[in-house]
């Protein structure tokens, strides 16, 4: 039985991979994988999958039952092999400056429960009212993604066009500049105030956050009190050191005791290598480890499971509900101008619903045109992606942010699929236009349409001036993103709060021959 | 490590990668001094005009009539190629100058001791989407040119145009510091300023293309030749966009045409160029405008013009 001690090492080095992977996925600016990369290493992020199982119910989105099974099995490993949030939260304690070469001082602490529970409940509500609102302050997978964009690209960027500078003093030009993500004040303001929050935490007790407030955790430590497998202390063994409750990053063992507050334990098997006396062992629950026994009913924890079984039920009945409802649903108009959500998002209802604002399809995007949102799509939609027009345009052939989307909230496209999506229309301001007001040629708007929806139609002598077909718009936002015009620009897309279909333009595959007999001049 | 001093480096850590590269930048510019070389004319020869072969063989064709390469690239030279590169559409759709076209000239300045050959342009569709889709960057690297950048406001410099308009342009500091400038526009339809040639062409050489948008764009695009001619121009209709261009919606709307048109006269390339667009230069403002300030010539009958069939 020399296997257990190794646990550490072994969770170590997936938890490593782990991160690394999603890390990775975060920093692909060029488009390089695969969707199904970004399916394979996001499918078992937990909040995210349940999501996306939510609003389209499929094979791909069933990660977070396999994490519920894994945790029936072994426990909350989830949280110190997969999360991303727990094992930064493990790198960040790292950091620690060390007082008298004693590592890891942790304690046993007393949970909250009225707290977790209630983060917990809250989260369901939040879902069950048709928002991803408070997910988005408390999904470890979420909040990992807003701070890896936050805070991470930009040094990412940094050394990137770094290197990019000296290559280009010595010749050489293989590799590409980045651009910088705009700054986003509050979303940056939140972020710090989230690591901040994270480092305190981490020095001062480990993993608080976990124990004390991630849903996920609070969720799979209910489903870890009926695991097969779990941490115990063998009395006879135990000589009450308190070795393994200094190392416990989750101050869940309670050394005098001898007990291990199972729901709580991040799964990391720290105490299993740290034990000089092998008293603690990962086993059968079944295996009485003393006259004890570890399994005490909790009538209010049963209270809260039936809670969270009739939350999962009501979930279920709304999406069902939905999906019966979409087609009927007629939008009162809204005088406050709504954002452009991502082609493949089907309507801003839905993905205000499902939306967790992890910022990957803001990473991965391209032209950049996709930001997150501060008010524009009011508090709901806080950090969400939108299009900004101002900063760019959607690029006609690219379906990359639904490629990457881990929570149905953008869903997966096809080019040709994509280009008939209707995500706004573009309305032209005459008024505000240079072809009007300087009558100078322009065309800026018509040059960058991609269907020309936009085309330029005889004015005055020799002059031409805009006209768009609503049909065959698309709502990239190119005519936008191009206009000229300051302060105010002549051309707008005024978005389609559910996306409607564009008309198909003629297309062709076949060139005309047709080379000169004699030159023209 | 304190608490206070791990924040500070993390802070400061993220504002030095920017300052370093600020820095590194600033040393760059400091190497621009080059003006352009004095090139002779080799033959009498105004304009070229080459139908009926593969964008090669044409090229060939035109350079031997105006004699050689020799003529615009000496030993030594660093030559910048504009090509449009300017929509993220393939080759086959004729929104961007053709990739074997690009590659070709490439390979003949580097045969007449260009010491290097690099390549940009200030793309309006994703520059890196653009830059692939197109085949330019392929076919430059392939034929041993260099594919650089436009997409960051620090690739440009200001300088004086001293236009009737544009006073001061922020241009490309390959076309700053390179001492041949070969510019290779694809002939296409445009929806306001009715075509796109060599002159038009030149919009991908400066950052703030907004700015001529809306004061006047002819008599931008007639203005920036003032501060920079190209020496030569390659003007690429081989495939053509006929009608809703720039971008163009499909195939459709490409004719296959298999000309070029050559000449060191970016005026009297772009009348000769519209001409074979059905379109009268006349009727093209900023050709007409850049006639008037003796940019070039536009009246075809008073240059000695060689027509090649193949």
């Amino acid at each position: 039985m020399k296997v257990q001690p190794k646990l550490r090492i072994f969770r170590i080095i997936v938890a490593i991979l782990s991160l690394a992977l999603i890390i990775l996925a975060f920093f692909d600016y060029e488009g390089k994988w695969s969707s199904s990369f970004f399916r394979s290493i996001l499918f078992l992020q937990f909040v995210p999958s349940f999501l996306q199982f939510v609003h389209f119910p499929s094979i791909f989105a069933t990660g977070f039952i396999l994490v519920i099974l894994l945790t029936f099995l072994f426990g909350r490993v989830y949280c110190s092999w997969i999360c991303p949030l727990g094992i930064l939260q493990d790198g960040l304690r790292k950091l620690k400056p060390h007082k008298r070469k004693r590592r890891n001082r942790y304690q046993f602490y007393k949970t909250n429960k009225w707290l977790k529970y209630s983060v917990l409940t809250l989260s369901f509500v939040s879902i069950l009212f048709g928002s991803a609102f408070f997910l988005r302050f408390v999904d470890p997978y979420s909040l990992f993604g807003k701070l890896i964009y936050q805070l991470g690209s930009p040094v990412v960027i940094g050394a990137n066009n770094l290197v990019f500078n000296i290559l280009q003093y010595m010749g050489n030009y293989s590799l590409k500049p980045l651009p910088y993500p705009s700054f986003h004040l509050w979303a940056f303001v939140f972020s710090i105030g989230v690591l901040g929050i994270l480092i305190f935490l981490v020095f001062w007790r480990g993993r608080v956050y976990c124990t004390e407030w991630c849903p996920v955790g609070t969720l799979l430590g209910v489903v870890s009190k009926f695991s097969i497998f779990k941490l115990q202390i063998s009395e006879n063994s135990c000589t009450s050191c308190g070795l393994c409750a200094r190392n416990c990053k989750a101050g869940c063992i309670e050394t005098k005791l001898k007990t291990i507050d199972f729901e709580r334990c991040v799964g990391c098997f720290n105490c299993l290598s740290i034990c000089t006396t092998q008293a603690i062992v990962f086993r059968r629950r079944r295996e009485k480890t003393s006259e004890n026994d570890l399994y005490q009913p909790d009538l209010q924890r049963r209270k809260i499971l039936g809670l969270l079984i009739a939350a999962t039920a009501g979930l279920g009945l709304k999406s069902a509900m939905a999906q019966t409802n979409a087609g009927a649903k007629a939008l009162l108009p809204n005088p406050k101008p709504n954002p452009v959500t991502p082609p493949g998002s089907l309507s801003i209802e839905h993905f205000n619903n499902s939306c967790t604002a992890c910022h990957l399809c803001i990473s991965a995007c391209p032209t950049k045109v996709l930001q997150p949102a501060l008010f524009q799509y009011g508090l709901n939609g806080l950090f969400q992606p939108y299009l900004d027009f101002h900063k760019n345009f959607c690029n006609y052939d690219c379906v990359r942010c639904g490629e990457v989307c881990p929570t149905g909230a953008i869903v997966q496209l096809i080019p040709e699929d994509k280009k008939l999506i209707q995500i706004g229309r573009a309305h032209f301001l005459r008024e505000n236009c240079v072809v009007y007001t300087e009558e100078t040629a322009c065309g800026a708007c018509s040059e960058h349409c991609p269907t020309k929806a936009v085309h330029m139609v005889p004015y005055k002598a020799g002059l031409t001036i805009p006209e768009v077909n609503q049909n065959i718009c698309v709502g990239c936002g190119a005519c936008e993103y191009a206009c000229p015009t300051i302060p105010n620009k002549a051309i707008y897309i005024a978005a389609n709060p559910v996306h409607l279909k564009a008309l198909p333009t003629e297309k062709s595959n076949e060139i005309i021959e047709e080379i000169p007999e004699e030159f023209p001049f | 490590m304190e608490r206070r001093e791990f924040m500070k480096r993390l802070c400061l850590g993220a504002a030095g990668g920017t300052l370093i590269a600020k820095g590194i930048k600033a040393q760059t510019e400091t190497l621009k001094l080059l003006g352009s070389s004095f090139i002779p004319s080799g033959t009498g020869y105004d304009l070229v005009a080459v139908k009926g072969g593969e964008p090669e063989v044409m090229f060939d064709k035109a350079i031997a009539a105006l004699g050689g390469m020799s003529q615009f690239v000496k030993s030594g030279q660093k030559v910048v190629l504009k090509p449009n590169i300017g929509w993220d559409v393939a080759p086959e759709r004729a929104g961007n100058t053709n990739p074997q076209l690009v590659s070709h000239i490439i390979k003949r300045c580097l045969e007449a001791g260009a010491a290097e050959v690099c390549v940009f342009d200030n793309s309006c569709d994703n520059w890196v989407k653009t830059y692939k889709t197109s085949g330019i960057e392929e076919a430059v690297k392939s034929a041993g040119g260099k594919m650089f950048p436009a997409n960051e406001e620090r690739f440009f410099k200001t300088v004086n145009v001293q236009g009737k308009v544009l006073k001061t342009a922020a241009v490309h500091e390959l076309i700053l510091n390179s001492d041949v400038f070969i510019n290779v526009p694809i002939l296409k339809n445009h929806g306001s300023t009715l075509f796109t040639g060599s002159m038009k062409n030149l919009m991908g050489v400066v950052w703030d293309r907004r700015f001529w948008h809306r004061n006047n764009l002819h008599q931008c695009i007639a203005d920036f030749p003032k501060f920079r001619k190209p020496d030569l121009n390659v003007v690429d209709a081989y495939r053509v966009m006929y009608r809703n261009g720039p971008r163009g919606l499909s195939m459709a709307d490409v004719k296959l045409m298999k000309s070029m048109i050559v000449s060191r006269d970016i005026v009297a390339a772009d009348a000769a160029a519209a001409r074979l667009l059905g379109l009268d230069p006349n009727e093209i403002t900023h050709i007409v405008m850049a006639n008037n300030s003796k940019i070039g010539t536009m009246d075809l009958s008073k240059l000695s013009i060689q027509r090649i069939n193949i």
